[in-house]
């Protein structure tokens, strides 16, 4: 009778079997890798086994006695995911997508660090040539694209926020989209500025406490520019909460101790005749928006599951960079949503600067921006077809056919 | 003695992390146990923070030793670690708020960063040529061309009237790609959910050597 | 602009030059402006975690009294000095139980977070695309409506199949992916390759931006150099 050799202890059942004899996995469904260790009673013999289990006898319970916890280490697995080739290829695509320096065979990775790549530089200084030229020519302009219900939403919730009233900004960005992210969220900062809100800045980026205070610079600088009495802002730093989604999970249940903490003069009551200070905010929903600034949709996710949840009237708004809002725009899709307002990238910042008429940052760089994405999806459907038509008249050999086995 | 500490880490683990998995579903003020929640949340947050000290200081390590053996590199390790003890002379003179704090972080921090991604704009391109270069199959042609008709309709060219790859961006955006991205996001958290619950229950124990 | 402020854009201007000299291939120059840019990001990364966390929740409560008795901070720094035999390989276990409870709260919230900010809500939407009342309220097109929501769905439920990785195993083969679950996996490859799409198009108009305001950044130190 055939017999099936059992994936994880190795052990020989008969062909039908659907858990294994020895060991009492199940052979029907899944499959292992071989070579892993799946448990760390797998060597175990049988009585040990059954000796460490919390009910002797009965099948699939979990070991239980400290034995089990102290094996020599080993990765404990008990179904390792199965990937298949097209599967590997797929996230070896991705990795090659984002990771150029991989592409090199590893044959030639040597020889090609050293050498200067040509092609590269030539698609370089045109890429390059391109955008500087529409930085100069002021006459060259492109217009603004139709502004969507997320973007209004934004403004119609900034227009109904009082004056002295806290406005939580997470400033989640890393430096490396300064550009990107102040360029998209500009508009909005400085609406709330000339509102007379107190902007709270926090950030779970160790850099986000100065990466908030070159927002700020960026706005008040901005603003001397076009005013002769230029509004100073008024906002409080509370600087980087660790942790990520953790820091936000404690964040969220008591805001005041980390106001206390980082701000111990400001988180007194205020006194008659004075705006609101922080002293009034003892929960996350004595905000009156919270704004999260971030490139990183996992970033965006921690917020909306650990933060959103315990918003009863507070809306969450969020200001993004283009890489993240394929991700996070399914908790915009939904009935009812679970972000209340969003802005994305240069053109976000674009479609807010027609609404506010307050800054023209993001319109400057505008034409400029469209001009390299333009260019970049040109160059791609040029080769793209160029590759296809290769294709269609270089069709790969026929595979030789298969030996028999004896 | 190792073993005990290691039984330790795993009752620490189980039972710190069963605790506030609880704190999600269950008002646990009603025991008593919102307190003890919230110390060991706090614990957490500063121990993350140490973390990056501890994370720092093996980056500190690793180049020293570079550094001290005159391995390959060795001049680039001390390049770095007298970069960082350079910025945090000038952050620690001057403070965190200080003009010569914000003026580094400014100059270098965001200047070297920003470069560094804007030079991904060049690269991607060129990468994906060469990436094209191999056999095209379906599901890569897929891929380029959502990427092609989501770079061309950035917006309405040269101020026309809303184009038809405007159109397309839009519902490409709204309809297959938030499919595919709630599928994978709901991917993510059962995924999530399933390695938390194995090292909840002790059966994972990344945390041991 | 200032004394700093000029030295600070002539800085600015070196590194960018020295970063993309990548182009060329790589080299001492491009090397020596990562390894400050590293050594520069570990200083903000320490001071940012000692300035925000580490002093004003640790340190300072425990220097100012508050706290110097209480024996909950007390087993805060009997943590942290824990955590730090980390560094040192002989006494790395130390620090093993400390690990185990950032693991396991980590593991926690993010079970937590999964559950309640993803999986329900998410889950929850899809079904109500189907909300006919609310079509009707916010989409005159109910027909487009109700394609766009089965297309929604099903790309849903078909990348959630691709990620699906038990097999049915035949008797005296390796098993494989055969008939429907074949289909269905292929038209979730499909999805994932549009989404895929759009993530590398967001990435490269992210790049494009960054770009542009390197070049802005120039544009004006230029101007103001030669029209000041």
């Amino acid at each position: 009778m055939a017999e099936q050799d059992c994936p994880i202890c190795g052990q020989a059942n008969p062909e039908k079997s659907e858990t294994c004899q020895k060991c009492g996995a199940n052979l029907y469904w899944a499959e292992i890798e071989p070579g892993e260790v799946i448990s760390p009673l797998a060597n175990k013999s049988p009585q040990e086994q059954d000796e460490a289990r919390i009910l002797p006898g009965i099948e699939d319970s979990l070991p239980a006695v400290p034995a089990a916890f102290t094996e020599p280490s080993a990765p404990v697995h008990p179904y390792r995911l199965m990937v298949s080739e097209t599967q590997k290829n797929y996230v070896a695509l991705l990795e090659k997508m984002t990771h150029p320096d991989q592409i090199q065979p590893a044959d030639l990775q040597a020889a090609a660090v050293r050498k200067p790549r040509y092609l590269l530089l030539v698609w370089g200084i045109l890429l390059v040539g391109i955008l500087s030229f529409s930085l100069f020519w002021d006459e060259l302009q492109v217009g603004i694209p139709p502004i969507p219900a997320e973007v209004l939403a934004v403004n119609r919730s900034i227009s109904k926020i009082p004056a002295g009233a806290p406005v939580l900004v997470a400033v989640d960005f890393q430096p490396a989209y300064t550009a990107e992210m102040e360029m998209a969220s500009e508009a909005v900062i400085d609406q709330l500025v000339a509102q007379g809100t107190n902007l709270v800045f926090m950030s779970t980026i160790p850099t986000g406490f100065w990466q908030a205070e070159h927002l700020i610079q960026k706005i008040k600088a901005d603003r001397d520019l076009v005013e002769s009495a230029p509004v100073n802002p008024n906002y409080y730093n509370l600087g980087f909460i660790s942790g990520g989604a953790l820091g936000l999970a404690n964040f969220v249940n008591e805001p005041y101790q980390f106001i206390e903490a980082q701000l111990p003069t400001e988180s007194s009551a205020s006194t008659a005749g004075q705006s609101a200070s922080l002293g009034n905010v003892t929960s996350i929903n004595d905000f009156s928006v919270i704004f999260v600034l971030t490139e990183d949709p996992d970033t965006a996710r921690d917020w909306l599951e650990q933060v959103q949840p315990h918003l009863r009237r507070t809306p969450l708004m969020m200001i993004l960079s283009a890489q993240a809002e394929p991700m996070v725009r399914p908790y915009l899709e939904m009935q009812p949503a679970k972000i209340q307002g969003m802005l994305v990238g240069i053109a976000g910042g674009v479609q807010y600067e027609s609404l506010s008429n307050q800054v023209q940052t993001a319109r400057e760089n505008w034409t400029a921006s469209v001009l390299g994405n333009i260019l970049g999806g040109l160059v791609l459907g040029v080769a793209l077809t160029a590759f296809l038509v290769f294709q269609r008249w270089n069709p790969p050999a026929a595979p030789a056919a298969k030996e028999k086995k004896p | 003695m190792k073993q005990v500490w290691r039984t330790i880490a795993v009752i620490l683990a189980i039972s710190a992390g069963i605790l506030v998995l609880l704190g999600y579903f269950f008002d646990l003020s009603a025991w008593g146990l919102d307190s003890v929640r919230q110390v060991i949340l706090r614990w957490a947050l500063i121990l993350a923070a140490v973390a990056l000290w501890v994370g720092a200081g093996n980056l500190v390590r690793v180049h020293w030793r570079k550094m001290v053996s005159r391995q390959d590199g060795g001049g680039y390790s001390l390049v770095t670690l007298a970069s960082l003890a350079l910025t945090l002379v000038v952050i620690v003179v001057s403070g965190p708020n200080g003009k010569m704090s914000q003026w580094v972080f400014n100059h270098v921090q965001i200047p070297v960063e920003t470069s560094l991604l804007a030079l991904l704009a060049i690269v991607l391109i060129y990468a994906s040529i060469r990436v094209m270069r191999r056999r095209l199959n379906p599901f890569a042609i897929a891929l380029f061309l959502t990427v092609i008709i989501l770079l061309l309709g950035a917006t309405n060219w040269m101020g026309m009237e809303a184009s038809k790859f405007s159109m397309l961006r839009e519902w490409i955006l709204a309809v297959p790609v938030t499919a595919g991205a709630r599928g994978v996001l709901l991917g993510i958290a059962l995924g999530t959910i399933a390695t938390g619950v194995r090292i909840l229950v002790g059966f994972e124990r990344p945390y041991e050597e | 602009m200032t004394q700093a402020d000029w030295i600070g854009a002539i800085l600015g201007l070196c590194l960018t030059l020295g970063v993309f000299s990548y182009l060329l291939g790589d080299n001492r120059v491009f090397r020596l402006v990562i390894h400050i840019f590293i050594g520069v990001t570990a200083a903000y990364v320490l001071a940012g975690s000692w300035y925000s966390v580490i002093f004003p929740q640790l340190v300072q409560p425990f220097l100012s009294g508050q706290d110097f008795w209480n024996p909950l901070a007390l087993a805060g720094i009997v943590f942290t000095v824990m955590l730090f035999s980390k560094l040192f390989p002989r006494t790395s276990w130390f620090g093993v139980p400390v690990m185990g409870l950032l693991v396991g709260v980590g593991a926690a919230t993010a079970i937590g977070g999964a559950v309640i900010g993803t999986v329900f809500s998410q889950v929850a939407a899809s079904i109500r695309l189907f909300d006919f009342l609310k079509i009707n309220t916010w989409n005159a097109q109910v027909w487009v409506a109700l394609v766009d929501a089965s297309l929604i769905l099903v790309g849903t439920l078909v990348t959630l199949f691709y990620f699906q990785f038990y097999i049915r195993k035949q008797p005296g083969s390796q098993g494989s992916v055969t008939g429907w679950m074949k289909t269905l996996r292929l038209v979730g490859q499909g999805f994932i390759a549009v989404t895929l799409g759009a993530i590398f198009a967001g990435v490269y108009s992210a790049a494009v931006a960054a770009l542009v305001g390197r070049l802005a950044t120039f544009k004006e130190f230029f101007t103001l150099l030669f029209h000041p």
